[in-house]
């Protein structure tokens, strides 16, 4: 049996394979040369040169930067959109539920400390959930689009501050407080969601 | 990697930047407009988007410049801003609408097999390599980028995608199985050429 590609992506980024798959690999004509043309393909995307930015792309970059900036400062402004966003979810979670109450848990329905993996693996679950949905219709009501667009801007956000965590350096409470308000949105959002889907059937 | 090339910027010229110098903001465009162009357009293969995506990026970075806390490198700090603005664009549902438009599973296959590495060569196979790669559906492309390239752990990029870590590891299995046939299947696809006489 030769190896799969994930075994031999894991023999090419050093990670632990089983005894037998990494020596029949050693022995096998065919697994070798299909791991090296694992590491040559990594190699040559690694070397593939880099593109220039469109011509003018400084001036437009210039212009853009001189019209006011819709979110500046996102710490000054945290408190003030973490207050909305939280009537915000709550008006809607009211709304969505009269609509079907029993689609997703409200966050009342999870422990009262939510620790990181848990969060993540909610945050994760209601995102399986949103993609089983219909798509957003074309047509549809200004607002509910408002309203998907603010929760939809709110969590790109929340990903942002996430995704920068490497260098920004949170620490366990902000990360939490961070995925615990990421849950709370999503959930927010499959109602939303669903309550339009449910709409859209009558 | 894009960003360990030597691209440092010096802290003070962060701080001038920070105090909206823009012959600093210049410095800065001019000095990572490329990997972040380039970063961009691996993830996102639509070329128009991509511009658009570039400048947004570079408006971010410019005017929250004063976030960065000076803890890792700027580079890295530029790069997360390019794939948080990316994977963004991707997960947002003017993407998906558009999904059907990506040449996802029938995109064309690259055209020459490999060989040896003369500068045309070299060419030819870049340009099969990026063609492949923007056959390949828009997250998958991005986890390979991700992981291969860029040296995410397949932890970070199921974070960033809001998936689990078996997400990003099957998908980049995937990747490159597709990414091999596409660049074997080429080899096969090159036309016989009929062999000239003296006729």
């Amino acid at each position: 049996m030769h190896a799969r590609i994930d075994q031999l992506l894991s023999l090419r980024d050093g990670e632990p394979v089983d005894a037998a798959t990494s020596s029949h690999v050693e022995g096998c004509t065919r697994c070798r040369e299909a791991l090296a043309g694992l590491e040559r393909r990594t190699h040559a995307l690694r070397e593939l040169p880099q593109l220039d930015a469109p011509d003018g792309s400084w001036q437009r970059i210039r212009d853009a930067m001189e019209r006011p900036a819709a979110r500046i400062d996102y710490r000054r402004t945290f408190a003030v959109a973490a207050s909305v966003i939280a009537v915000l979810s709550i008006s809607i979670a009211f709304i969505a539920g009269r609509e079907n109450a029993a689609i997703v848990a409200t966050p009342d329905e999870l422990p009262l400390v939510i620790e990181v993996p848990q969060l993540v693996a909610r945050s994760q679950q209601l995102e399986g959930l949103l993609e089983v949905l219909p798509a957003r219709p074309r047509v549809e009501r200004v607002s509910t689009a408002a309203t998907i667009d603010t929760i939809e801007e709110r969590i790109q956000w929340l990903d942002f501050q996430l995704s920068s965590a490497p260098d920004v350096v949170l620490n366990e409470e902000q990360r939490r407080q961070l995925w615990s308000e990421r849950v709370m949105l999503m959930d927010s959002l499959v109602k939303v969601r669903y309550a339009e889907a449910g709409r859209m059937s009558f | 990697m894009l960003y360990s090339d030597g691209n440092e910027i010096a802290p003070e010229l962060i701080r001038r930047a920070a105090n909206g110098d823009a012959s600093a903001h210049e410095t800065i465009f001019r000095a990572y407009q490329r990997p972040v162009y380039s970063l961009i357009r691996r993830l996102v293969a639509r070329p128009a988007v991509a511009d658009d995506l570039f400048q947004e990026v570079f408006v971010e970075i410019l005017r929250s410049i004063g976030d960065y806390t000076g803890q890792g490198a700027f580079g890295g700090w530029v790069r997360s801003i390019a794939v948080s603005k990316c994977l963004m664009y991707l997960r947002s549902p003017w993407h998906r609408s558009l999904h059907w438009l990506d040449a996802d599973e029938d995109g064309e296959a690259a055209q020459q097999p490999d060989g040896a590495a003369t500068p045309e060569r070299q060419v030819m196979l870049h340009a099969d390599l990026e063609r492949a790669m923007e056959a390949l559906p828009a997250l998958t492309r991005s986890v390979v980028w991700l992981h291969d390239v860029e040296g995410y752990t397949h932890g970070e990029i199921a974070r960033l995608m809001g998936r689990t870590t078996s997400f990003s590891k099957s998908q980049l299995a995937r990747a490159h199985a597709r990414l091999r046939e596409l660049l074997d299947s080429t080899r096969e696809s090159v036309p016989c050429m009929p062999v000239s006489t003296n006729c």
